[in-house]
This record gives C-alpha cells, structure tokens and sequence, in this order.
C-alpha cells in the first residue's frame, strides 16, 4: 500500500533535500504507524504530534490504510505528551 | 518622597500627563490596587476603571491610554519586557489591553515609573520626552506625518541622546485607521484594538525615554533562586528552547493547517494549499537572517528576516523605499495568516513586505489582514466594483495586498474604507455577514469552527476577538499542558474559564505570555514575590487574574456591552467547513455557552452576579 507522509520543522532532514517534507511512501498491507515511524527512522520521542487524514492520533500500533496522510511534528512545535 | 520609596519591584510612582493642559504631575502608585490587581493589564484597567467614564468616545479628549508595566518588567526574569497599553479601543469601543515588548516596558521603569497616564488632547502635534525625573511635553510639528522608523530615526538624533527608547505611531495612528498601533524598538508593536489611533487622537506622536535607575527587589536572594528555577526550566522545554528560537511562532503555519484550521479568504475555506511557501519551515530556510530577543528574555522568539536581491523591489511602494534591501523583522505566525491565507497570497515576500510597511506605518499587521480579505470577499461577491477600489481586490493578489497597505494607512482611495476596520466596512457596504471577529475586532490565526474553545475565547475576550486571553489552542492542537480534542465541547467551559485567568495574571506581571509553553504561574509567582515583597499565594494569583477578567467585563458592561456580545459570525456558527480535516464543523458555542456563565458564576444572561463582585471585591 501507498501512504502520502509530510514531515515537519527539523524532522525534514530525514528526507533528501528539496522535497519540503513530503514524500510518498510504500508500506506492506497492515503496517502501523510505528512501522512507518522506524522506516523513516525517526526516534519515537521526535514524533511528537502525529496526524493521519488531519486527526491528530497516539495509537501508534494502529494499522494505516492504502491512501492515508501521515503528518509528523517533532516537539519543538508543542504535541501531546 | 514619600511612602512609594519603600516599594519594591513596583517603583512606586506614576506619571500623569494632561495633553490638554500641559501638566505633568507625579504621584505615588496606589498600594492597595497595586497588590490587588500586581501591574500591567490588571493594574491598568483598575485605574482606567476608577478614573474614566466608559461610554465616551474612544477618539475623544475624554478618553486617556495608560502605559503600565509589571513589579517584574525591567527584571533580569526571563521575558521581562512588557508594557501594556490599557485604553478604550478605538476598533472595539471595549476596554483594551495592548500588550509589547522589545526595550520600551524596561526603560519606563529605569526612568522610575510603573505607569504613565495620558488625558486630554494636545493642541498641536506633540511628543513627550521622559530622562528619569526630568519630564517635557516637546512640540512634534515637524515629525507629524513621518513613519515610525523615521521618527524614531529623526526623534533619536533631535534629543540627542542614543539610548533613548522611543514608542511612537505612523501615518495610520495620525490617519486615525481604527486598527493602528503604537510600535516601539521599530518592530514592536502594541498591536490591537487600535490604540495608535487614540494616540493619535491625542496628537501624541511619541513617548521617548531614558532611564538610568534599576528595579529594586525586596529580597534578590529568593528572587534570583526563583529567576535561575524558571530559566532552567524553560530550556527544558523544547518548545522554548528550541521551537520558538529556532522557527519562531511561524512554526504553527503548517501545524493548524495541517488540522484544517487555517482560516482561508476570509474564512471561506481552512485550508490553505499554499501554507507550505508562507510557513516558519520555509521563512527559516529562505529568508531568515537571526532570531531577537525582547529585554532580558531567554526565548528569543523574533524573526529577523531579509528580501535579498531582487526580491526587494519586487513589490513597488513608496514607503522607505531605502529600507527595502536590509533585515527586518516578522513576520510572526499571526501576521502571515491575517495578510497570507486569509486573503489567499501565498507569496512570502509579499508577506514580508507588507509586514515591515504595516511596522512602519503603524497598522496591526492581524487586522489590517484581514480587513482586505474582508474587502476582497466584498470585490469577489461583487458588493464593492473596481471602480470603487481602483485596483482589483482580487483573493490572491499580493500586488493588492501591498497596495492596499498604504492606501489604507493614509486613507487614499478605498484605503479609506479599509481604514475603518472589517465591521464598520462591511456593514458600510451592505454585508455585515463578511465581517470575520467578535466585538468589532478582527479574528486571529485560529478557525473556530474546527477548534471548539478557541471559539468560546473569542466570543467572551474583552477586548474583542483574541487569541492571547485564551490560547486555548495550547490544549487543543499542541497538548499543553495535556491534549483535548479540538472538536469536542466538553471541558471546554472550563479550560476557556481557566486560561483566561491565569493570562490575565501573567499579563500583570509584566513577563511575555510565550512563558507558559514552557513554565506555569508556579514558576513566576517566586520571582513576583521576592521582587515585591508581598508574599502572593497560587491561590491568590488565580484569583488576581479572575478578578482583572471581572473588572475587564464589568467595564465594557458600563460601556454597554451585554451577553448578547458574546457571539460569532453566521458564518461559524451556522455555516459547515467545506473541505479538509475538519470538513461539516461548526462552532458549537451553545453548548459551551451556558457553562462558562455558569463556571464564572455569572447570571444566565452573562451579567457579572452581585455575589460574583462581592466575592471579587469589585
Ligand atoms: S518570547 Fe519572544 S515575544 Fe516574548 S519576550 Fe521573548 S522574544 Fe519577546
């Protein structure tokens, strides 16, 4: 399956320079947020905010669906504990 | 002197000035209110509240603007650097409490003021020039009509003395734009509610000072222990000690658009497609030369930023056209919404630009935003033709946007209409319903309809549509101090109730709200004790800031305003987002409503209760 991500404010070094956050991403059938978290290998305590379809979520072990938008903060910009 | 010399953090006296008659008294700062209501917004509006008759007109000699500072402005407390303008607002015809860092706050109290009371009206343009005791109301004829960064230039150079620290207003506050502002250390702005244009009214041009006292603590030991805990913890934070610093408040650009709450031409829409070019991420990587810091603060928040090359002269204007090529400061995240997304530019030069003219011509940067987007749905709607606004106010267009800066600010053309903020323009022109805010006063950067609470925050705030009497957002999208689901209504009530508090409060001692993303009133209250010497409880501090909320609303109530005030456009009460994260919301205020009244044991129609004022000691 397919998932759009946008990562944001210093979590954008994690993707090549130039594409402004966004990329999209190739997951296996049921992967989870905390796959899709390793695979961009963001350290758990910088995923401080975490968005699918614009609602913000802390059920990391949820499975994502082919066509979902993953958006990611770090903490610098607030988030939930 | 008298008695005042034995106060501590407070200096113990105020400076009162009749424009009217040229008097210039001083006297000892009222004790009793002083430990009541601390300083800055509480203190003000206490005086405001005792001295001055509501219902008179804001532009009128009747009206008087007081400047306060906190006990802890002008400390080494980190973000010791406010002032608040407390006047009646000449946008809201409510109480106002304009709120501005930078260095100005700080030299009032060197000079040996906690507050500076102006009355009446000056027969012919004036400026008033404070060097510690040695007071004079100056002839300001010749700096009538220059803006703000050549007064403070030209004003500097004529007092002769560098390190004064001036606040002045622009063409608009002479212009008498109801949303003009008083700007001090050139960027920084007491910003709503149009405070410039009561100065203006006033023919105040500038207040410059120098002071070359200190703030004397009544014990520096427990209060330096206080300064050193709070520090340690803001650097904890990663919001303040490195969030603020490193993107400024630009940072939120994507992180509500991303919840579908970015207001979008004129609350059309809340979601911008093109929030990406205008964000802190993209301002950081292109445009921005360092971070600034208001007096003593460790945040260190401001945008220093830059339009290299050619994209200096890519807009054309006529203001400071010399200034174009260097650094400035802004935008901050509420400026590039108002002046951005809400009329649909997404062009960051544009939104730099535009931000340093309303700087330098003296407008609020939120208000002036979004009264074009208000015009520009007036043009899209076809209520107002291009022969009335001469240049097309499409949405989208970043050359109207620029133009329409300073037409408004001189009040040229349809700048005049703009000029009388988006209340009085859409009802001028047949279409209130386009009027985006609550009391007269313009929305900021939060769509209510996709975060509950900040919807009750702006239909009680005082002083009109705001989101710094209740950044309930904190809770909502940023999960400070705990997450709350922003499209709920439970808890609302009370969150709204509690906010509202603890910021008056923090608005009284003279310390930056940007403070709590990182600290509480726990943190704070030490350091105000030990500088004043009054042995404040946390009890008591939540307790102060309910009481400034109370005198706030019992004042604009003498001013004529009811429950009935407490309210939303149609357009977010009735009208569902049409797209995005949030699509089919509406704001929910009902629901949340009933409670609040309840929670401030008001009456059911939001009358402030006789038992309420008792127990308030109003
Ligand atoms: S946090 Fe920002 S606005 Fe507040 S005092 Fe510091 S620099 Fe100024």
């Amino acid at each position: 399956m397919r998932v759009s991500i946008k990562l944001f404010a210093n979590l954008r070094k994690k993707l090549p320079k130039g594409s402004m956050g966004k990329a999209t991403l190739d997951l296996v059938e049921q992967a989870t947020i905390n796959d899709l978290i390793h695979q961009l290998d963001i350290p758990l305590d910088l995923a401080q905010m975490v968005l699918v379809n614009g609602e913000q979520t802390r059920e990391f072990g949820q499975a994502l669906t082919d066509g979902d938008q993953v958006s990611i903060f770090p903490p610098v910009a607030g988030g939930s504990e | 002197m008298s008695a005042t010399n034995t106060m501590h953090g407070w200096t113990g006296t105020v400076l009162r000035v009749n424009l009217t008659t040229g008097s210039i008294t001083k006297e000892p700062l009222n004790a009793e209110w002083a430990r009541d209501y601390v300083g800055g917004r509480g203190l003000g509006v206490k005086y405001l509240y005792e001295e001055m008759e509501p219902s008179v007109d804001p532009l009128s000699p009747e009206n008087k603007m007081i400047f306060a500072t906190g006990p802890l402005t002008g400390t080494n407390a980190s973000c010791g650097s406010r002032y608040m303008v407390v006047t009646k607002g000449a946008l809201t015809n409510a109480v106002t409490t304009s709120n501005s860092g930078g260095f100005w706050g700080p030299e009032m109290k060197f000079a040996g003021y906690d507050m500076i009371i102006l009355e009446g009206k000056a027969a012919q343009p004036s400026y008033l020039w404070v060097y510690d005791d040695r007071v004079e109301l100056r002839d300001a004829t010749h700096l009538w009509g220059k803006t703000v960064w050549q007064t403070e230039e030209a004003l500097r150079a004529e007092i002769g003395v560098p390190d004064s620290i001036i606040a002045s207003i622009g063409p608009a506050g002479e212009n008498l734009v109801r949303f003009a502002c008083i700007m001090n250390d050139l960027h920084r702005a007491a910003g709503r509610s149009g405070v410039g244009a009561v100065m203006g009214s006033k023919n105040l041009k500038a207040i410059a000072l120098r002071g070359t006292g200190g703030v004397s603590l009544a014990d520096p030991q427990a209060y330096m222990e206080g300064q050193w805990a709070m520090k340690e913890k803001l650097r904890q934070s990663p919001v303040t000690a490195e969030g603020l610093p490193m993107y400024g408040t630009e940072v939120l650009v994507n992180v509500i658009n991303e919840h579908g709450a970015l207001p979008t031409r004129n609350h059309q829409q809340t979601v911008f497609d093109e929030a990406e070019n205008i964000s802190g991420e993209t301002l950081t990587e292109t445009r921005l030369v360092a971070n600034k810091a208001c007096f003593s603060c460790t945040i260190a928040c401001g945008r220093v930023s830059t339009l290299p090359g050619e994209a200096s002269s890519k807009y054309s204007v006529t203001t400071n056209p010399q200034n174009w090529k260097i650094a400035g400061e802004g935008p901050e995240y509420e400026a590039a919404w108002a002046m951005g997304s809400e009329c649909g530019v997404g062009d960051l030069d544009a939104l730099i630009k535009a931000n340093w003219l309303c700087n330098d011509l003296g407008m609020d940067s939120i208000s002036f935003g979004a009264s074009v987007a208000a015009a520009m749905e007036l043009f899209e709607k076809g209520a107002v033709s291009q022969d009335q606004t001469e240049i097309p106010l499409e949405f989208g267009s970043a050359e109207a946007l620029i133009a329409m800066a300073e037409k408004t600010a001189y009040r040229q053309g349809f700048g005049d209409a703009v000029a009388e903020g988006s209340k009085r323009m859409t009802e001028n022109f047949g279409r209130p319903e386009f009027f985006m805010g609550v009391r007269g006063q313009e929305f900021a950067a939060y769509e209510a309809r996709a975060i509950q609470g900040m919807g009750l925050g702006y239909a009680t705030s005082n002083r009109g549509a705001c989101h710094l009497k209740a950044y309930t957002v904190a809770a909502e999208i940023l999960g400070l101090p705990r997450q709350m689901d922003p499209r709920a209504t439970e808890e609302k009530a009370e969150i709204t109730k509690v906010f509202q508090d603890a910021t008056s409060t923090v608005d009284a001692t003279g310390l930056c709200q940007f403070l709590t993303f990182g600290v509480g009133l726990e943190e704070m209250l030490p350091q105000l004790s030990a500088a004043t010497g009054v042995a404040y409880t946390l009890e008591e501090l939540v307790h102060i800031g309910e009481r400034i909320w109370n005198l706030e609303r019992l004042w604009n109530e003498r001013a004529g305003f009811t429950g009935k005030d407490d309210t939303l456009p149609k357009r977010i009460l009735e009208e569902p987002i049409p797209s995005g994260p949030a699509k089919g919301e509406v704001n929910r205020l009902g629901e949340m409503l009933p409670e609040y009244y309840e929670l401030r044991g008001w009456e059911k129609d939001g009358k402030i209760s006789e038992a309420k004022k008792k127990e308030l000691g109003l």
